[in-house]
């Protein structure tokens, strides 16, 4: 398949010194490019400095933007395609729109500079001339690039956070259409995936803090700068907010989940070349499973060599051995030591007050027992005990239809 | 609070004869772990492990790539976190029987051994013949498709435990029933 591209990455990979360059060297080459030719302007003519500052801000600005934008595309063309039909389509048609052939965002940019350079002519550039005086045409034509370099990245962000709202609302449309899920295999890394690559659209909101302090002279343009700032954010709510609708686990599945008392933690030890097994004690929220271990266990040994686990909760019911029901989770286990918890914070609170609630008989029968146990077993956290996170990955369930060679 | 050896050798013996479900963890080459529970049935005089599983299974193309795995089968106790006890066990994969073959008599004993166990469930199942008489007969009657395979495993270690205490031994040194 053609890899599609947006407009700024097909330039800059046609310009001969950019075209082999690491994405985040192009960056810096552009940056110290645009400054120069800055400065060198500045080395010509008498500008005040004030305006000198603004222009680094802006360019660094520029600068950040592009890495962030060279970070996002890559990302996205990697999401892979889910397997239910819906929601494969939509994604598909995300991510055609996203990099179509058209470059829609080149279009909403030529708007914008339209847009922007009738402003100038009919304020007399009124704005240029606040900054640096009257302007010379070298000096006039810099800054309309600038003011295009501006207005392609502002259209970017907002195609991007655009299309990122109406792409998380129709898969959220979608699951609320269908029942409970009846596919078998969700690829849950995608949804953390588009919420991280939604959260560095967000991003280019913050970066667009310089675009406010040089507007300040002007309250048109003050004006509009606030007003994208508003609609980036507000379009990265909606796609935030559907995602975590979207992120609840399908409700047979948390619910046994919430019903099953031990699950099977599966690990693989590359040392001794050999699989492990045991029960563990869990709590699980839509993303992750927790276990609660000995800081001796041979679990946390394994995991700091290799964190690929596998997670198996089912309802043991030995007169139902042909009416099982079961989950099974792949994922990567990383263990909460003091200092990711301190890390997290406030959720490693939340994490331990999920195993009060769960394990109430638990607690109060390592409490009465203390003295009897060994150390590795009392509830010291982080002496004795440690948290460990599997992050879901994926996950594959059955319910009654498993498959059992007993069946004639 | 020790562990007394006879009740140990006592509830392991339970735990494996008596427990319907285990569950085996194996790994592809990449080391990404994989569980399924299994019917199992545990050779105390070979100390051998078997279960019948589908030749296309992950757990069964796993095993051809990484031949150990652990077979674990717990008890667990709602209340009381003293009484959850369970036995670990790790082995190797010896050979895979293609059960739409002729079978040899080791083991075709191996799934006499294993019908028995499992017969309160199959007798329900099975209308008219119990299962044990078609395998007495020498029949292949109860093999779902021809990708059928029994797993033999020979066990090198044991892990026992029971609450906060356990105990790892040869499986040799448990004892051999009267």
């Amino acid at each position: 398949m053609k890899k599609q591209l947006w407009f700024y990455e097909k330039l800059y990979g046609r310009l001969p010194f950019l075209s082999k360059a690491e994405p985040t060297e192009a960056t810096i080459l552009i940056l110290l490019l645009f400054e120069m030719i800055a400065l060198g302007f500045v080395a010509l003519i008498e500008v005040p400095l004030v305006a000198i500052l603004l222009g680094t801000l802006m360019i660094f600005m520029l600068a950040l933007w592009t890495e962030v934008a060279s970070f996002i595309a890559p990302n996205i063309r990697d999401v892979s395609l889910p397997r239910n039909k819906e929601e494969r389509r939509i994604m598909k048609r995300y991510k055609e729109l996203l990099f179509s052939e058209d470059n829609v965002e080149l279009v909403i940019a030529l708007v914008i500079f339209m847009g922007l350079i009738a402003y100038y002519v009919s304020t007399d550039w009124h704005y240029f001339i606040f900054w640096i005086g009257k302007p010379t045409y070298v000096i006039l034509l810099f800054g309309l690039f600038i003011s295009w370099e501006v207005s392609y990245r502002v259209a970017l962000s907002l195609w991007t956070a655009l299309l990122a709202a109406w792409r998380s609302l129709s898969l959220l449309m979608i699951s609320r259409r269908t029942k409970v899920p009846s596919t078998r295999y969700f690829p849950y890394k995608d949804i953390q995936r588009l919420e991280r690559l939604d959260r560095l659209n967000l991003s280019f909101a913050l970066i667009a803090v310089p675009l406010y302090l040089a507007s300040l002279a002007d309250p048109f343009l003050n004006a509009v700068v606030l007003i994208y700032i508003a609609a980036l954010f507000l379009l990265y709510a909606v796609s935030a907010v559907s995602l975590k609708f979207l992120k609840t686990l399908p409700r047979n599945i948390n619910s046994l989940l919430s019903r099953a008392d031990i699950g099977m933690l599966g690990l693989y030890d590359p040392e001794k070349k050999a699989p492990h097994l045991t029960p563990v004690a869990f709590t699980h929220d839509p993303f992750n499973i927790y276990i609660v271990t000995s800081v001796v266990s041979k679990k946390i040994k394994i995991i700091k060599n290799n964190p690929r686990a596998c997670f198996l909760a089912d309802l043991k019911d030995e007169r139902g051995l042909l009416r099982q029901e079961a989950v099974l989770i792949k994922g990567n286990a990383k263990v909460l030591d003091f200092l990711e918890s301190v890390r997290i914070g406030f959720k490693m609170l939340r994490i331990r007050r999920m195993f009060r609630d769960k394990y109430p008989q638990y607690v109060e029968m390592y409490q009465k027992e203390e003295n009897r146990v060994p150390l590795a077993w009392q509830l010291k956290p982080f002496i004795s005990r440690l948290v460990v996170k599997i992050s879901i990955d994926s996950m594959t369930y059955w319910d009654k239809s498993r498959k059992i060679w007993i069946k004639l | 609070m020790k562990m007394n050896p006879a009740d140990v050798q006592e509830d392991l013996r339970r735990l494996l004869e008596e427990e319907n479900i285990g569950y085996l963890c194996t790994s592809d080459s990449s080391g990404t772990p994989h569980i399924a529970p299994m019917f199992f049935y545990y050779s105390f005089d070979t100390h051998e492990l078997f279960f019948i599983s589908d030749r296309k299974t992950r757990k069964v193309s796993n095993l051809l790539e990484v031949n150990s795995l652990a077979f674990t089968v717990d008890i667990r106790d709602r209340e009381n976190p003293f009484n959850n006890r369970g036995v670990l066990l790790r082995g190797e994969l010896v050979k895979l029987t293609d059960l739409s073959m002729e079978l040899s008599e080791k083991s075709r004993g191996a799934l006499r051994l294993f019908s028995e166990k499992y017969q309160g469930f199959i007798d329900a199942k099975i209308p008219g013949e119990s299962l044990i008489q078609v395998v007495e007969k020498g029949e292949s009657a109860f093999i779902r498709s021809f990708q059928d395979v029994l797993v033999t495993v020979s066990i090198y270690k044991i892990t026992y435990w029971k609450g906060p205490f356990s105990v790892v031994f040869d499986p040799e040194k448990i004892i051999t029933p009267p």
